[in-house]
């Protein structure tokens, strides 16, 4: 039943087809890779199975594309192991996996070489500028007439002087005087912080080493009120 | 397709990577001996294809099979080394084949324009003839159609139009066998209705 009928007549006419067949270009529309590998799996809807052979009789790129892949998945393949099966394996493994992973790895090298460089950097131009600390001052307790501690700062720093929610102004004006009760400087329009400190910035030549004390008063209408008292010290670097 | 999963998932990723190497790294390498990479190379060119898939897994979408995803990674691979190899062969001197040597015979311009052409009226008959086929083709059953065309047309081999129609062998043979009567039948084409023919001529 499977030989095929001797025909020399028919083959001519085929002959004939094939060479006007031939010259032709494939269709433009192809089906999806995803339509493709599904109808290899056989997994296609049976309404589209007739559309994708009746594209493949016509379409030539497609038919490569579906042999190639049959013959591919014809290949033996094997069961996932948690080791790689051959020594030959194994080899290109350990090749693969250092391509993949050395390429990562000197990247990530490169960014905490990066990184180390950049936190050193900054040390040292902290260390070199100098790290402008803060130092919070409590005002003197005038009612039991003794002042309070007395605070070691090195310039530059942050004073913070604390005063209490009660006596809250708009401004706040500062002014400095030495031990020896000289008037040394005045910083008005101070603004109180949201959690009741008036903060002031000295730089570091801005006082020469000894003590001092600050009068801090709050404005209001024109009007100024004592806040409080502070004291510190300015010692050398 | 569940180790890609769990590779795309972040999970195990390296585990997974050499799972998936393991069980298709002797497909891959078989796709670049067929091609005519010496075993050597077929090794290299896989090694490039498992290192283009696995920087670039994110980006499978798993619309296909990770299979054909892979073989399409391997066949790009292939393309890009044949590439390389014609810009490598372009300074070279070699010669196309395809140019005809001077002292090759190749038919001269008469020879050419005094070559017996088919005549017309045989060619008006093949294309009659042909579009007598066309019409036979279409009155056959789909099935038998494509494996005719397949075959006679297209010049593949009974396996190739098992694969592509998912049928066996046997059932191509005898689509084919069929096919052929039908037509023959059709057509009027058997030495039977040859002679008929030619009886009807004299």
């Amino acid at each position: 039943v499977t030989d095929e009928p001797i025909d020399p007549e028919l083959d001519r006419l085929f002959a004939l087809l094939a060479e006007e067949e031939n010259g032709k270009a494939d269709p433009v529309e192809h089906p999806s890779a995803a339509t493709l590998s599904a109808y290899h799996t056989r997994t296609l809807p049976s309404g589209e199975v007739a559309q994708v052979q009746e594209h493949l009789t016509a379409c030539g790129q497609c038919r490569e594309q579906l042999l190639e892949y049959a013959q591919f998945m014809a290949s033996p393949v094997e069961e996932p192991a948690d080791n790689v099966s051959s020594f030959k394996k194994a080899a290109e493994w350990r090749r693969l996996r250092s391509s993949l992973y050395n390429s990562k790895r000197r990247l990530t090298y490169a960014m905490a070489a990066v990184l180390f460089m950049a936190v050193v950097g900054l040390s040292i131009y902290t260390l070199s500028s100098g790290p402008e600390r803060s130092k919070t001052l409590e005002p003197l307790d005038s009612e039991r007439g003794r002042p309070g501690t007395v605070e070691a700062v090195q310039l530059p720093v942050t004073l913070l002087l604390k005063s209490s929610a009660k006596s809250s102004y708009p401004e706040y004006r500062a002014d400095f005087w030495s031990g020896s009760g000289r008037h040394i400087r005045g910083l008005s329009r101070l603004k109180q912080s949201p959690s009741f400190d008036v903060k002031i910035h000295l730089k570091e030549d801005d006082l020469a080493p000894g003590d001092y004390r600050i009068e801090l008063q709050g404005i209001k209408s024109g009007t100024s009120s004592p806040v409080g008292k502070y004291v510190f010290r300015v010692v050398d670097r | 397709m569940r180790l890609v999963e769990e590779i795309q998932a972040g999970v195990e990723r390296e585990r997974n990577f050499q799972r998936l190497f393991d069980m298709h790294w002797s497909r891959v390498v078989s796709y670049f001996r067929w091609k005519g990479f010496s075993e050597d190379k077929s090794e290299d060119l896989t090694q490039d294809t498992f290192l283009r898939v696995f920087k670039g897994i994110d980006s499978f979408r798993r619309e296909s099979t990770f299979e054909w995803w892979l073989l399409e990674a391997a066949k790009s691979t292939f393309k890009n080394e044949l590439r390389r190899k014609t810009a490598e062969k372009r300074d070279g001197v070699e010669q196309s084949l395809d140019i005809p040597r001077s002292n090759e015979s190749s038919p001269s311009l008469i020879e050419t324009l005094v070559s017996p052409a088919p005549g017309a009226l045989e060619g008006a008959m093949n294309r009659e003839q042909v579009t007598a086929l066309r019409a036979a083709l279409n009155n056959l059953p789909p099935q038998m159609r494509q494996c005719c065309i397949l075959r006679y047309v297209k010049g593949l081999k009974y396996q190739e139009i098992a694969e592509l129609m998912q049928i066996s062998i046997e059932t191509v043979k005898a689509h084919l066998f069929q096919g052929r009567k039908r037509l023959a039948s059709m057509l009027g084409t058997t030495e039977e209705a040859a002679k008929k023919r030619d009886e009807d001529a004299t």
